[in-house]
């Protein structure tokens, strides 16, 4: 894109006193008035994809909340991402509720286990959770990865630990999972975004 | 029993391209003087509706330029790229109509003559290559001339109905003029669709949403507006160019115009300038100075 000769310039209300806008008719201390009655409200638009199912349909988010003060962002606002070709715009139902998932008191919002035996979830840190998952993945497959089988042949698979990836991942994510949980050879390998 | 034919949402595609409608100009005019109602800036959106009146009056009379797109032309370039003086020639008969409705109006601006020396400065705004705003009543009318040629040039051309692949998104494919904001649409089809429009020939070019059209850097825009006023208007504001310009949504006021909407919000210009963003989009009826 050739935006090397675009120039900015900036509407103070210097020059909306000016003489020429002035000369059309223009009378600058009623709307210089009104411009401190005015209070600037502030959002911001992200792209995102609705979680919930297959169809992967992309999202608007607006958040109010200014991320260079200590202000807590909000999120005010979700609908369909026009420019996104799989809906076009278009929500259903349970997309166009998002927001209300996303604010729900009863949201998952951190990892959290249930010992075995014990009846009360407790939170455990993103960094916890992926090591006890990692320790749960060896120790499977250490005990069930199966590199020949009975008539000898070369199969090195792992059938016992299954994967379910994310309806929001790309092309880029979805080659990677795939190519990290093939050479550990799982073969239970399914996305969200086929459900 | 007949049911209607119904699509999945991916089957809409909307065109990259819109040509301006053949009464542009007469639309300006009512909402500049629907929003002068009751606005500290009332004689001046007044007297803008009569320049946009005789625009109209002028474009009307002036008919077909019968100028075509060329056989397989590839949108690589501005479509009128070598052609301006061809399309051009029009204006100096333009411009003393124009400047005597002005008259009429109060507004005292040059003859032809005097009004040809403003030339550079108009064509340096509406490329969006000037540091300021037009800074004389004569610059504004003598911009409003060729607004009526170019946009009679657009309006005759047959732009592909459906998705063209711009060479570049920042300018005009029609003529190479910066944008004066976007639209974005409400409604069946093309809801929620970004346009950007011409600031000289309004012809209007599909933009992706949520993306600084600037600077097309992907990070995430804010939007700026007015807290219990003028609803469909938002400046979109970059943090990596520290520019912005303004989108007009007709989901909240679906006669939005945006160079009129622009002319009538310039509180939020002045509101955004204060936060340190910079206007990156021309209007030239915008006066400053
Ligand atoms: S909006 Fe509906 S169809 Fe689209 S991804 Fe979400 S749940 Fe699925
Ligand atoms: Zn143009
Ligand atoms: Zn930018």
């Amino acid at each position: 894109m050739n935006m090397n000769r675009r120039q900015f310039f900036k509407v103070c209300s210097a020059g909306l006193g000016g003489s020429s806008i002035a000369l059309m008719g223009f009378s600058p201390n009623a709307a210089l008035a009104e411009v401190r009655t005015f209070k600037l409200a502030r959002a911001t638009e992200t792209r995102n994809i609705c979680p919930y199912c297959s169809v992967s349909c992309g999202v608007l988010i607006y958040s109010t909340g200014d991320k260079s003060k200590n202000s807590q962002s909000e999120i005010i606002h979700i609908e369909g991402d026009p420019d996104n070709p799989v809906n076009r715009g278009t929500l259903c139902p349970k997309g166009a509720g998002l927001r209300d998932m996303i604010q729900s008191q009863n949201r998952l919002k951190w990892p959290e286990v249930r010992e075995a035996g014990a009846s009360e979830w407790k939170k455990i840190s993103w960094n916890e959770a992926l090591d006890r998952i990692a320790k749960h993945m060896k120790a499977d497959r250490d005990a069930n990865f199966v590199a020949q089988n009975k008539d000898g042949v070369t199969v090195n698979r792992w059938t016992t630990t299954g994967f379910l990836a994310s309806s929001a991942a790309q092309n880029e994510t979805g080659y990677l999972t795939v190519k990290m949980l093939r050479a550990l050879g799982m073969t239970s390998i399914d996305t969200q975004a086929r459900i | 029993m007949q049911f209607p034919p119904q699509s999945l949402p991916s089957a809409d595609d909307y065109p990259s391209l819109l040509r301006p409608g053949t009464s542009l100009f007469a639309r300006r005019a009512s909402r500049l003087r629907t929003l002068a109602g009751s606005a500290p800036a009332a004689d001046w959106l007044n007297r803008l509706a009569l320049l946009c009146d005789a625009q109209q009056t002028a474009f009307d009379a002036l008919g077909d330029l019968g100028l075509r797109l060329p056989a397989g032309f590839a949108w690589q370039q501005a479509v009128s790229a070598g052609r301006e003086a061809e399309i051009e020639a029009a204006w100096p008969a333009i411009y003393p109509q124009l400047a005597s409705a002005m008259a009429a109006a109060g507004v005292a601006v040059a003859d032809l003559g005097s009004a040809q020396a403003s030339l550079p400065a108009v064509r340096a705004l509406l490329a969006g290559e000037a540091e300021a705003a037009l800074q004389s009543p004569t610059e504004a009318v003598l911009a409003a001339a060729l607004q009526v040629v170019w946009t009679r040039f657009a309006q005759g051309l047959d732009v592909p109905t459906g998705k063209v692949l711009l060479a570049e998104r920042g300018h005009c494919p029609c003529c190479g003029s910066a944008p004066l904001g976007s639209i974005v649409f409400a409604g069946q089809g093309r809801g929620g669709a970004r346009y950007q429009e011409c600031s000289l020939c309004a012809t209007r070019w599909n933009a992706v949403r949520a993306r600084c059209t600037l600077c097309d850097d992907p990070g995430v825009v804010a939007y700026l507006g007015i807290e219990d006023a003028f609803p469909a208007v938002r400046a979109e504001a970059c943090e990596h160019c520290k520019g912005y310009s303004k989108l007009y949504f007709q989901d909240k006021d679906l006669v939005v115009e945006p160079l009129a909407d622009d002319l009538a919000t310039l509180a939020l210009d002045v509101l955004v300038g204060e936060q340190g963003y910079a206007r990156g989009a021309p209007n030239p009826f915008l006066l400053t100075g």
